[in-house]
């Protein structure tokens, strides 16, 4: 399933997927597997692209039933 | 040992200590942090891992037909060492490939254009070699190919490498496609 929350927060912030992958210190193909919802990344990462973001783990992984 | 055994084994090791030497020089040069050891992310480690599965697999398929041609008597025209180097240079190929294919092949603190130019001067290299052994009448010995065929082997490898790379490459843009 796709990660749209990501990809809006990012966009929100006038991030590109390089600058994102950069501050996360990743490959900017990880940050676009994991909007495109084709990697599943550990809480280590999560934590890191949250605090990227500015946003909680709720707010960009938690999914609404 | 004869004199000139002595001096083919020192040859011998006096070139992997060379070929040691530049591999390392190469890997060096190639890094953007002054490290020598790539870095890769958790998603990259994660396909990496695969593709070493996928590699050692190939590598056993490989050994095992070699094995079971000369159970069943059937010997290929090609010494020993040619068809472990080669089952050796396909499962190192699968590997490569699967790096390329899935973004993990570059590392974080890799150099990626540095790379692009090594490897093609490596296979013209290698191809150069396989030249020059064929011209000086290396390549069969007792009706079979011999070791120096290697170089060719390897040339065909890192050829494969690279245009896998290239496409790949071309493929992904090398920008900040979203959608890539």
């Amino acid at each position: 399933m796709k990660n749209l929350k990501i990809k809006a927060a990012r966009a929100g912030l006038d991030m590109s997927q390089d600058d994102l992958a950069k501050a996360c210190g990743v490959s900017r193909q990880t940050i676009n597997a994991i909007e495109k919802g084709d990697y599943n990344p550990t809480i280590k990462l999560c934590l890191s692209i949250c605090k990227t973001l500015g946003k909680t783990l709720d707010e960009l992984f938690w999914e609404e039933q | 040992m004869d004199q000139i055994t002595l001096y083919k084994s020192m040859g011998v090791l006096v070139g992997l200590c060379i070929g040691i030497a530049i591999a390392i020089l190469i890997l060096f040069l190639t890094k953007n942090n002054g490290k020598i050891k790539a870095d890769y992310d958790e998603r990259q480690e994660l396909v990496r891992h695969k593709g070493y599965k996928y590699a050692f697999y190939t590598l056993a398929i490989c050994n095992g037909i070699s094995c079971l041609l000369d159970i069943c008597g059937l010997q290929l025209p090609v010494e020993k060492s040619v068809e472990v180097m080669t089952g050796i240079a396909i499962s190192i190929t699968v590997l490569a490939f699967h790096g390329i294919m899935n973004d993990c092949y570059f590392a974080l603190n890799e150099k990626k254009n540095s790379i692009m130019v090594v490897l093609p001067v490596v296979g013209l290299f290698n191809l150069a070699t396989g030249i020059a052994n064929s011209m000086t009448g290396n390549i069969f010995v007792d009706g079979k190919v011999g070791f120096p065929a290697i170089s060719f082997i390897c040339a065909a490898m890192v050829f494969v490498i690279f245009i896998a790379a290239l496409i790949k490459g071309t493929d992904d843009g090398g920008s900040d496609d979203e959608e890539s």
